[in-house]
């Protein structure tokens, strides 16, 4: 059980009285390769909201790790994912970021695919050997496609669990994330996006931990007093709510009243919630959460948060905004507005966290510090009985060790499986 | 009141000089009460409905200078030097037939935060490059009521930032 730049227990230990990560995991290029591929290409990865490809011939490209992609809706009305690569040359069939069309048609010979992916011609066709291109159906599909209630999922692993046994624990609170929507359903708008100088697992621990908050948010917190329309404070050890962590990697952090919508607005929006899914529900739906789902996906009251790996010391995320179905005009500006000024390129929180993930970086190359610890409130922690452990405390480092848990999983996964993904 | 080349150029650029100056306190003074400061997604797009880089009045801006004053707010720590340099200065509408004075300008932004190279995220010299409109309003003397600055890479993945453009 190892990964193939050594054992995994050089890498993570987790004792009785410590949790410890080794600096290596975030600045050594081989175990980042080792990560696209244990990782990336066998989990199940977002790629997308339905709504970006609401319509047939709806396209956009991505990635799943470092594969380019490209997320589709067929004329058949489902949605597709497949390598953005012609089976020809290898050529980047599509280099658009998103649209709309019937067929894709490679610049290079003019290989033309359909939207779905089935290859539909090859120029010159007759100066190819007879019985040439049996195995050349179209572009390589990604095996496994699942759209978990507007959320799109991928997966290049053929067999394994379906979304919502991987969801797991947290299959729960993602509900209650997409019933903030009184019809379920969303929007999505373009995003910002983010290129930071950091390792992917910054950004993705970071959406669970909360111990961070006052100390790199402190600033944004001040300006919120200063501009007496938040009264936004600080409760340190007393703070309150919980943080739970999952198999898998997934994480909740909530914490009530964390709205900052403007409180007439509010009230118009809880009503739609409450005529959608009655009172008690409504209550659990607006409680302030922000969950993680392992490994590029962070779901906050009013944004989305997708996180994609460039190179150890490199990555992208994702910041998108999108409206209700189903609410006063006023709900959607007011969460776009407020989510502008949290979670955007040139938001008053966000901002810091990004500076914490490239000095995260910095020391990261520090090897002589080979430990790091992650230890917060590892003694306190309740088993609970539909899986994953609760802190006691907001703030406790509960959520990032179920991503680091879950790491040492698939980074130490056997090498059987491993062959047979290679196939 | 009628807004000449001259005088159009000498507003653009002393915005400008608060701005690399860091006299924020005096920037806030240059716009109108009911003054917008926009770096838009994509041109002609509602504000209210379709995301922006930022959409700031007043009351945001003052948040926003307040914000960067302050001494932990480590995106800004240490503050970016900025070089905004101001070209192409056209005045589309002098304002002489009342209301509004509009002005498109091309803006170039060197930005570099001080500190070892080494050091993710500092000692990078950056450029942005942005097409700018301005109304301006006169109220006593010529204040911005728009600042619309339509950068060049708006929807590719930006690194820190935290300063204003």
């Amino acid at each position: 059980m190892a990964t193939s730049t050594g054992p995994i227990s050089d890498l993570i230990v987790e004792t009785a009285t410590d949790f410890k990560v080794s600096t290596r995991i975030y600045s050594d290029g081989a175990i980042f390769e080792e990560e696209l591929e244990r990782i990336f290409e066998r989990t199940w990865v977002y790629v997308a909201h339905e709504s970006e490809v609401q319509e047939p011939g709806d396209y956009l490209t991505t990635y799943i790790g470092r594969q380019p992609v490209i997320v589709s809706r067929g004329a058949d009305g489902q949605i597709h994912v497949m390598v953005n690569a012609c089976r020809h040359r290898g050529n980047t069939v599509c280099r658009e970021e998103r649209g709309n069309t019937a067929t894709f048609r490679c610049a290079y010979h003019g290989w033309v695919y359909k939207c779905s992916g089935e290859l539909l011609n090859i120029t010159e066709r007759g100066r190819y050997p007879e019985g040439f291109g049996e195995d050349l159906t179209g572009l390589v599909q990604v095996p496994r496609v699942t759209n978990y209630r507007g959320l799109v999922f991928a997966s290049f692993n053929p067999q394994g669990e379906s979304v919502e046994e991987y969801l797991g624990g947290v299959k729960k609170y993602v509900d209650l994330w997409i019933e903030r929507s009184p019809t379920g359903r969303i929007r999505v708008l373009p995003p910002h996006k983010f290129l930071v100088s950091g390792n992917w697992k910054y950004q993705v621990d970071n959406s669970v931990e909360g111990y961070h908050a006052w100390h790199v948010h402190k600033s944004a917190f001040m300006t919120m007093r200063h501009s007496l329309a938040s009264q936004a404070d600080y409760g340190g050890e007393r703070e309150e709510g919980r943080i739970i962590g999952f198999e898998h990697g997934h994480g909740v952090m909530e914490r009530p009243g964390m709205t900052s919508m403007d409180k007439a607005i509010f009230a118009e929006y809880f009503d739609c919630l409450v005529k959608s899914y009655g009172d008690e529900r409504a209550r659990e739906i607006v409680y302030g959460r922000n969950i993680v789902v392992f490994p590029n996906l962070a779901l906050l009251e009013n944004n989305i948060r997708v996180v994609s790996p460039r190179a150890v010391d490199s990555t992208e995320m994702y910041s998108y905004f999108f409206d209700f179905e189903g609410v006063p005009d006023p709900v959607n500006s007011d969460n776009l507005r407020d989510s502008q000024w949290r979670r955007g390129t040139m938001s008053f929180v966000n901002s810091d966290d990004l500076e914490m993930f490239s000095s995260n970086q910095g020391g990261a190359r520090a090897t002589r510090l080979h430990w790091t610890t992650i230890a917060k409130g590892m003694h306190d922690e309740t088993v609970l009985p539909e899986g994953g452990r609760a802190g006691k405390h907001i703030h406790d480092e509960t959520g990032v060790r179920a991503v680091y848990r879950e790491w040492a999983r698939l980074m130490s996964g056997n090498g059987q499986e491993q062959e047979e993904l290679r196939r | 009141m009628k807004l000449g080349k001259p005088e159009a150029e000498e507003l653009l650029y002393s915005e400008a000089r608060l701005l690399d100056d860091r006299r924020l306190e005096e920037w806030l003074e240059a716009f109108t009460g009911d003054g917008i400061y926009w770096l838009p997604l994509e041109e002609n797009k509602d504000p209210a409905q379709f995301p922006s880089l930022v959409y700031e009045d007043h009351r945001v801006r003052l948040q926003r200078v307040d914000l960067l004053r302050q001494k932990d707010h480590f995106a800004q720590l240490p503050p970016s030097r900025t070089v905004h340099n101001i070209t192409n200065v056209t005045v589309t509408d002098d304002g002489d037939r009342g209301g509004e004075a509009v002005v498109h300008c091309n803006l170039t932004l060197y930005e570099l935060r001080p500190g070892h190279e080494r050091q993710p995220g500092l000692g990078k010299q950056r450029v942005l490059a942005g097409r700018c409109e301005y109304r301006f309003r006169h109220e006593g003397r010529w204040l911005i009521a728009l600042k619309k600055v339509l950068l060049l890479n708006r929807d590719l993945p930006m690194e820190n930032l935290s300063f204003i453009v």
